[in-house]
């Protein structure tokens, strides 16, 4: 069957037995209704030409015109033989000019707006050469400077002896109906680039992240009282050794292992909380369960059977390892004014509190005073300071103008009890929150200057700094003291400035910046677009490099929203004379799409991954290289 | 396409019954009216997918044929009138209900149907595919097969004649693609009777 087949089924015009019915009933309708008109005395033709519509009518452009009257549409007629151009009364009121007015095509060419006169132009005279009918849709610029979308048929009109006589436009106001379908169009496109969905979780575990599950305490602590769990895993093993300060057996930067880890202890909690609870991961190995409505004690019951569950398992992490964990449980009463991210602190003092104490879980009765919480917080970092517990890891940055790597991100890493390296953001972010950050941005800066110096001299190094340091009065003065010291070339350097948010004193951080592009060092924006650096930033801040949010990279090739987003920042930059830089590359296709908006540096997986930094080989042994990472399945299997 | 001629022969004839009295011309617009309310609507059905809507519209347009059957009557195609009338009916009502804010179909491709097996079903095929075409295109189509010559067409909808040739062309060839992309594009389905 083709389309021949359906129209002659189609063209048939005999009715059916229902359809004849309906005439029938529809023909009584008729007479009913017409004879109530009649009797109500309605005119019934008014709007209505009684004329034959076949009558053999030479002039086709006064038909057409006749025609478009009627449905309220205008006209304009060019007709060759005059070389005139005439319009009907309505064709003048849609572009708001008085109906006295002769037209002519010099003055109708100035009512189209310009950018559309070209377009316009081609439609007409394609309709004269090809002899045919074209439509097409142009802003008419009304003397009143008011602009309305107006649509048009152009046709292409015969005489009595089919010899071509003119173009007769009919023309419509669609201004409404222009702006509902580009409505139409920002919804849809809207929809594809918003997410219907806060981020917030983890990929690995599909947790909610710290802050998010903060959020869902507030939320929750609206609803009355209740009591929060923090349960901590570290794996004990026989081959950490005390003071290596590295886990040797796993060279690298432990990533896939605590992906594993996590995977499999975040299955273990979900397991035994009860359905209704809210899980979290807190932080690197430290897990969160929201319990609303239950007793300290019942969650206790519940926190001793994820702690007994997590330790009667052995895991598979690169091989099999036994975990051991802590819980730290916090009960508050809800609307006593503690927040989520408070609790949250609380219930790590108690899981460490626990720890200490060699039991295996601590319960607070109640919130901390915030003072105390405050206090604890503060020295614990103080401590960590002290006690050396950090170490530098270096991620390669890839320049890509050169397709060479020629820079080198520092990341701090927290060395926890079982000598594993870990991620730093919990710590830093208590750190900002208690205003202790300066304290470690000094030890940073004392020891990647100290590893410029015993690195390579054409090195260049990237180095993160609070946006809260920057009020430091001493931290220039300091800066410049250990480059000094250890001979260091300031050009090989760049503070990468994080939580911008959290600058307090502007001035002291305009003297700052400008004080250490003086010196000669660089200046960068981490994480813009995520954080909270308004555009008018970069006028007044000496910023010589943007990082643009590794969550803008990930999964930029099918997300129109990203790319929109980051080619913005390129451009806007690249007229302010700054650089960019993308973190998250973790593919080729990724890495295209960058070069091609001229990003002028890359970072992620692909260009490298954050190793251990090898620049001291006094005290620590260079690691053996690190593996590829495995398929993602695979660790998830391992649980 | 030759059954559509039929159909107004016959409604010519109805209207040409008897002597011009009274009762006569109520019978001969009766006899029209039974006769060619499908096909108006059918005609209307074509470009508008509110039943409701278009049912009021060809109601309209009769009634004012009623009034005027007297002067109608003697067209040599009553029918052609009524097609301009209830036409010109739908589009009041639409622009009274603020219905013409027509949305864009997506170009999606048509869905894999069923081969039609009466009238009925290879209408109801056409009207599912005739929102793609340019509503003045599908117009001008649907007239065609129904029997109505380009000049006919012309006068009907109030446009030019080469405009009639060029949209019968262009909605064929859309309407070939779309059956195409349905299925339909067995060379001759005719020898299967």
């Amino acid at each position: 069957m083709n389309l021949d087949d359906i129209l002659s089924l189609a063209s048939d015009r005999t009715l059916s037995e229902l359809e004849r019915a309906r005439a029938r009933r529809a023909t009584r309708r008729v007479q009913e209704e017409y004879q109530r008109a009649v009797s109500e005395g309605r005119d019934l033709t008014g709007d209505v030409e009684v004329r034959d519509p076949l009558t053999s009518e030479t002039d086709e452009a006064a038909r057409i015109t006749r025609a478009a009257q009627l449905a309220k549409l205008g006209t304009v007629s060019w007709l060759r033989a005059s070389g005139q151009l005439t319009w009907s009364d309505e064709m003048a009121l849609i572009v708001g000019c008085p109906p006295s007015l002769r037209p002519s095509i010099p003055a109708l060419s100035r009512l189209i707006h310009p950018d559309d006169l070209g377009k316009f132009r081609q439609v007409v005279e394609s309709v004269w050469r090809d002899r045919t009918v074209r439509e097409t849709t142009c802003r008419v610029v009304r003397p009143d400077r008011i602009t309305r979308y107006v649509h048009c048929y152009l046709e292409y009109v015969v005489d009595g002896e089919n010899r071509p006589h003119g173009i007769i436009a009919t023309a419509r106001d669609i201004t409404e109906l222009e702006l509902a379908r580009q409505e139409q169009e920002r919804l849809a496109r809207r929809r594809e680039t918003v997410q219907a969905e806060l981020a917030g979780r983890d990929p690995v575990t599909g947790l909610f992240h710290r802050a998010r599950f903060a959020d869902e305490i507030d939320t929750a602590q609206r609803g009355g009282p209740g009591v929060l769990l923090v349960v901590a895993v570290e794996p004990v093993g026989p081959a950490v050794g005390p003071g290596t300060g590295l886990d040797d057996t796993e060279p690298g930067d432990g990533t896939d292992e605590q992906d594993r880890l996590a995977l499999a202890v975040a299955q273990v909690v979900r397991r035994v909380a009860r359905r209704s609870d809210v899980c979290g991961l807190t932080g690197p190995n430290e897990f969160g369960v929201l319990m609303q409505r239950t007793t300290l004690s019942s969650a206790t019951a519940l926190a001793e059977s994820i702690i007994d569950g997590i330790r009667s398992q052995s895991f598979v992490l690169g091989r099999t390892r036994l975990v051991d964990a802590w819980g730290g449980l916090v009960r508050y009463q809800g609307r006593d004014g503690s927040r989520g991210a408070d609790l949250i602190v609380d219930a790590e003092t108690a899981w460490r509190r626990a720890r200490a104490t060699g039991v295996s879980r601590v319960a607070l009765d109640q919130p901390a005073a915030e003072d105390e919480r405050r206090e604890l917080c503060r020295s614990r970092i103080r401590a960590t300071v002290a006690e050396n517990r950090f170490t530098l890891y270096t991620q390669p940055i890839l320049d890509l103008r050169l397709n060479q790597i020629t820079r080198q991100e520092i990341l701090l890493r927290l060395v926890n009890d079982g000598g594993q390296a870990h991620s730093a953001s919990t710590l830093l972010g208590d750190a900002e929150r208690v205003d202790e950050i300066l304290t470690i941005d000094r030890w940073v800066i004392d020891r990647t200057i100290e590893l410029i110096a015993q690195g390579s001299r054409t090195s260049h190094y990237q180095v993160n700094l609070s946006g809260r340091s920057l009020g430091d009065p001493h931290l220039l003065e300091r800066v410049q003291q250990q480059l000094q010291r250890y001979d260091v070339d300031p050009g090989q350097l760049t503070f990468e400035i994080t939580e911008t948010a959290r600058i307090g004193n502007l001035t002291e951080a305009h003297n700052f910046a400008y004080g250490i592009r003086q010196l000669g060092c660089q200046l960068a924006l981490d994480d813009f677009g995520s954080g909270h650096v308004p555009f008018a930033f970069l006028t007044y801040f000496p910023v010589d490099l943007v990082k643009v949010g590794g969550e803008f990279i990930t999964g930029i090739r099918h997300s129109v929203a990203n790319r929109g987003i980051v080619r913005s920042i390129v451009e806007m930059c690249r007229a302010l004379g700054i650089r960019t830089a993308a973190e998250h590359v973790e593919d080729e296709a990724t890495m295209d799409l960058l070069r091609d908006y001229g990003v002028d540096f890359a970072q992620g997986y692909l260009v490298g991954k954050p190793k251990p930094v090898t620049g001291s080989p006094r005290t620590v042994p260079a690691p053996a290289e690190v593996e590829p990472d495995p398929e993602r399945e695979l660790r998830a299997a391992t649980g | 396409m030759r059954s559509g001629d039929n159909a107004v022969v016959r409604a010519e004839s109805a209207a040409r019954l008897g002597d011009r009295g009274q009762v006569d011309s109520e019978q001969s617009f009766e006899a029209f009216c039974q006769r060619n309310f499908v096909l108006v609507e059918r005609f209307l059905l074509a470009q508008c997918a509110d039943r409701g809507l278009v049912e009021d519209a060809v109601q309209e347009a009769f009634i004012t044929a009623r009034d005027k059957w007297e002067q109608i009557r003697d067209y040599e195609k009553p029918l052609a009138w009524m097609y301009k009338t209830a036409r010109y009916k739908l589009l009041v009502l639409h622009r009274r209900s603020r219905q013409d804010t027509v949305v864009g179909l997506e170009e999606v491709p048509p869905e894999r149907l069923a081969e039609p097996a009466d009238p009925a079903e290879a209408r109801e095929l056409l009207r599912g595919w005739l929102p793609r075409l340019p509503p003045r295109q599908a117009e001008v189509f649907v007239l065609a097969l129904d029997g109505w010559s380009d000049h006919e067409i012309a006068g009907i909808l109030g446009i030019a004649y080469n405009t009639v040739r060029t949209y019968r062309q262009e909605a064929r060839r859309r309407l070939k693609e779309l059956a195409q992309q349905a299925g339909f594009e067995t060379p001759s389905g005719r020898d299967r009777g």
